[in-house]
């Protein structure tokens, strides 16, 4: 038997321990140095991301990232204006804008082997592996807490609604939504049938002219003249605009007609071609991890896409989650590639009906 | 001579000062309200969106790149814009009209076109320098106006001076400083102080080619407003307007702006 003296043993375990040490500070070591640029949302979800998300990824994995906060319309431009050469590695958009970004050949399908956190990803928010969505906004109707809502949509249509309703500008996407709702009180089918009538319901959608004040394009601002009294109702917005000034006691919040409601799905997808690729697939990974999405969530009051998140009653107050409380609440993510077809027909429709 | 201003005039320039004025008030009034969101007129009085503001370091490393690129877009602007005036004010050029046109032509485009144009041209260059795209996409907006003013200020120049000085005696430099600097001077000033706040307060341009260590305030005040509709927002567009009456008071003093030396 080989006996080791206390003063080997002593030696070998130093020897060790030198070799190890370097192992574990660089258990990224792949990352160390290594820089990617992401155009992120602006709002909320965008500054936690700054302050909390980015921060502890670039300690962990000893690198940059450099965040651009900016929009969907806006994030797809920029990735096809830097195509050739692309500039950004991963970009957040909303669902919407996949379909596009998909036919234009400016994302790639993510690899899903280098992604662990996909394992709790609910199937419906995985996009063919197109992309992932990070959060779930609930869109609907806001209103001032001292009226009291309609239970349908269809009673928006009334007289008694004249002048009090601010309406979503159709440059903003729950716009859509609005022509989805105008086609169900029209044609009294579900959203997933009305959807495809929207084309002939542009009479009704002129026949709430009367009860339309203005139309507003920043959620935030209709949140809080709605809060104000200027309007009684605002239609449609994502759930993340309206209630954090909920949660801050401004007397405005959310309802939801029978008709249901809509899921605002805002997403991250991978740039083909994008600089560190590892680095860019290792970053959407982290943004799925639960840990990261239930702070995510927390702070923006949006739905997590993955599974296993436990929240608190208060926080459930404001999302639908999990998936199958989704379904009952009946939220429905129109087919946008069927609609991204034919929106700029429809926007200037619009556009024509509420021009002054 | 003394001239007396009738008191329909008074009344006129009054009621024009009060309606380019008192939407300036508005987001004063806002800012100061003690409410977590922006209500008017305001309720109670706090200046703690002020403090939450100044405190904020996203806030003032914004405030302080956009002083920085004004002042580099200001200075290179006048040194292309000023030669190119003199340029084409004092000599005859082949395809003048065309250079001109290509130079004033940023005026005519939209600058949200211009702007993704220029990204796609960083982008098929391989350009990752945020800065210098800024300069570039800057300048290019606000060298018109350079031009514009100064060539306004050169065509007015009387030339009998200039030639008055030659024969007797002074040599181009003292022409050029004694004679037309002091005629050009207000025209190059207003060239630089269009220039400089046509920088500060772009949006389009910034929009494409910014990004997260290079973040304008423009596009501060934007996400600022996509967060929250809270007073800050009214306490920013409130130090926005001392800035800008800071910066006119200064000019003033510095340089002696005044109308009536304009008009001298």
């Amino acid at each position: 038997m080989t006996t080791i003296s206390r003063r080997t043993f002593g030696k070998f375990a130093l020897g060790a321990t030198a070799l190890a040490a370097p192992m574990g500070f660089v258990r990224n070591g792949w990352a160390q140095g290594k820089e990617i640029q992401i155009g992120i949302w602006g709002g909320s979800q965008g500054e936690f991301v700054k302050k909390n998300i980015i921060p502890a990824f670039e300690k962990d994995f000893g690198c940059k990232v450099t965040a651009e906060e900016g929009f969907t319309l806006a994030n797809v431009g920029k990735m096809r204006a830097t195509k050739a050469n692309p500039k950004f590695s991963v970009m957040f958009i909303d669902d919407v804008a996949i379909p596009i970004c998909k036919t234009e050949g400016l994302i790639e399908q993510l690899p899903a082997a280098d992604m662990p956190a996909l394992a709790k990803l609910y199937p419906r928010f995985g996009f063919d592996g197109w992309g992932t969505a990070l959060a779930i906004s609930v869109a609907s109707m806001f209103h001032n807490t001292s009226i009291t809502p309609p239970g349908s949509y269809a009673e928006l249509w009334k007289p008694e609604y004249a002048g009090k309703l601010k309406l979503v500008s159709p440059k903003n996407t729950p716009s859509v939504f609005f022509l989805i709702v105008a086609a169900a009180v029209k044609s009294g089918k579900p959203f997933a049938e009305a959807q495809y009538l929207v084309d002939d319901s542009f009479d009704k959608v002129a026949e709430l002219k009367p009860n339309i004040m203005n139309l507003f394009d920043n959620g935030p601002q209709a949140a809080a003249e709605v809060a104000q009294g200027q309007a009684a109702i605002g239609l449609l917005e994502l759930s993340k605009y309206i209630y954090p000034y909920t949660a801050k006691g401004a007397p405005v919040t959310m309802s939801f007609p029978s008709e249901g409601s809509f899921a605002g799905n805002n997403c991250q997808v991978l740039v083909k071609g994008a600089p560190n690729k590892d680095l860019a697939v290792a970053f959407m990974n982290r943004m799925l991890e639960p840990a990261v999405q239930k702070a995510f969530s927390e702070y923006a009051l949006t739905a997590p896409p993955v599974s296993g998140i436990e929240f608190s009653a208060e926080t459930l107050k404001y999302i639908a989650y999990p998936v199958d409380e989704m379904d009952r609440r009946g939220l429905f993510t129109p087919d946008w590639e069927y609609i991204n077809a034919k929106r700029s027909g429809w926007t200037e429709k619009m556009n024509g009906i509420f021009a002054v | 001579m003394n001239e007396t201003v009738s008191p329909l005039l008074k009344i006129v320039v009054g009621i024009i000062l009060l309606i380019v004025v008192a939407p300036l008030v508005v987001p004063l009034l806002m800012s100061i309200s003690d409410t977590p969101f922006i209500v008017f007129p305001p309720q109670g009085f706090t200046l703690k969106w002020y403090g939450a503001v100044l405190a904020n370091p996203e806030a003032r490393a914004s405030f302080l790149f956009s002083l920085e690129l004004a002042a580099i877009v200001t200075a290179v602007s006048l040194a292309l814009g000023v030669p190119c005036a003199a340029g084409l004010t004092r000599f005859k050029l082949p395809g003048q009209d065309a250079i001109l046109g290509l130079i004033l032509s940023p005026l005519i485009v939209p600058l949200i076109v211009t702007g993704v144009a220029l990204l796609q041209l960083f982008a098929m260059l391989g350009s990752r320098a945020t800065l210098l795209q800024l300069v570039i996409g800057h300048t290019v907006v606000c060298l018109p106006y350079v031009i514009r003013s100064v060539s306004a200020s050169l065509l007015l120049v009387n030339r009998n001076l200039e030639d008055a000085a030659s024969v007797l005696g002074a040599p181009p430099h003292i022409v050029a400083t004694r004679v037309i600097w002091p005629q050009v001077r207000p025209g190059i000033l207003a060239g630089g102080i269009f220039s400089f706040i046509v920088s500060f307060d772009d949006y389009p341009i910034s929009m494409w080619l910014a990004d997260g260590n290079h973040f304008p305030v423009p596009l501060y005040l934007y996400t600022v407003i996509e967060r929250s509709f809270d007073p800050s927002i009214a306490a920013i567009a409130s130090l926005m307007i001392f800035f800008a009456l800071l910066l006119v008071l200064v000019i003033e003093k510095v340089f002696g702006l005044s109308l009536a030396r304009l008009a001298s």
